[in-house]
């Protein structure tokens, strides 16, 4: 047995699945003539019972007159122009995520670089007081820190850069995704 | 402040830590009398028990 929710919910993914662009009247309509069903003393259940299911309320709707369905040959259209074009397009939008990839991929080599060579060269500063001398070791010391400093920018910019692109992918999904995902 | 997340304050402790890095390098040149010379001799031998002078 379904209730009224379950009922709604059935009946708006057919709409959608049949390209009716109007559903949000069909699904308000009969979400109040089912309120009313149930006010007058009938169970949800008994309610969705005697309007007669989904698939007979989905013949009703697209029978009706004052039903919206955007024709068949524009989406067709649209998709056969967007196919025909991918050759144009697809190479464009392939070679932007190898450059996104590509400076992901240098901000990680030059912030482990930066970290590496800061580290190596900070330890080896100790050792330089010691075998050559307090002066040595105080450049090596400030060469150090600049290293240091470098990869922690580079280390963040990788971050703050790869966050920005993971986003605009997850937005860029939800846009173009036109079922099954939830948001 | 984590080194883990894209925040300020971490870019500005690395620009800090840049800049007393290269003010201590500037420092500890003018030690040195700015005698490039002088380091470059030492390069690549800092670390080798050889006794320079």
């Amino acid at each position: 047995m379904m209730d009224k929710t379950g009922f709604l919910i059935d009946l708006e993914k057919d709409l959608k699945k049949y390209g009716v662009s109007n559903s949000d009247d069909y699904i308000e309509y009969y979400s109040e003539y089912l309120d009313d069903l149930i006010e007058n003393g009938m169970s949800s259940e008994a309610a969705v019972n005697s309007v007669g299911g989904v698939k007979k309320i989905l013949l009703n709707i697209l029978s009706d007159e004052k039903v919206k369905i955007p024709k068949v040959k524009n989406r067709l259209q649209r998709i056969i122009l967007l196919s025909a074009s991918f050759p144009i397009w697809g190479p464009i939008v392939a070679a932007l995520y190898i450059i996104a990839l590509a400076i992901v991929f240098s901000l990680i080599i030059c912030a482990l670089a930066f970290m590496a060579a800061g580290l190596w060269t900070f330890l080896g500063s100790f050792i330089v007081i010691f075998k050559i001398g307090f002066t040595y070791a105080l450049l090596q010391f400030g060469i150090s820190l600049i290293l240091l400093g470098l990869g922690i920018l580079f280390e963040q910019f990788l971050i703050g850069f790869s966050g920005a692109i993971y986003n605009l992918n997850r937005s860029l999904f939800k846009k173009f995704s036109s079922r099954g995902i939830e948001a | 402040m984590s080194l883990l997340k894209f925040n300020s304050k971490m870019l500005v402790l690395a620009l800090v830590i840049l800049v007393v890095g290269a003010v201590l390098m500037v420092i500890a040149l003018s030690l040195l009398n700015f005698d490039i010379n002088e380091i470059l001799s030492h390069f690549g031998t800092w670390y080798a028990p050889i006794n320079l002078h």
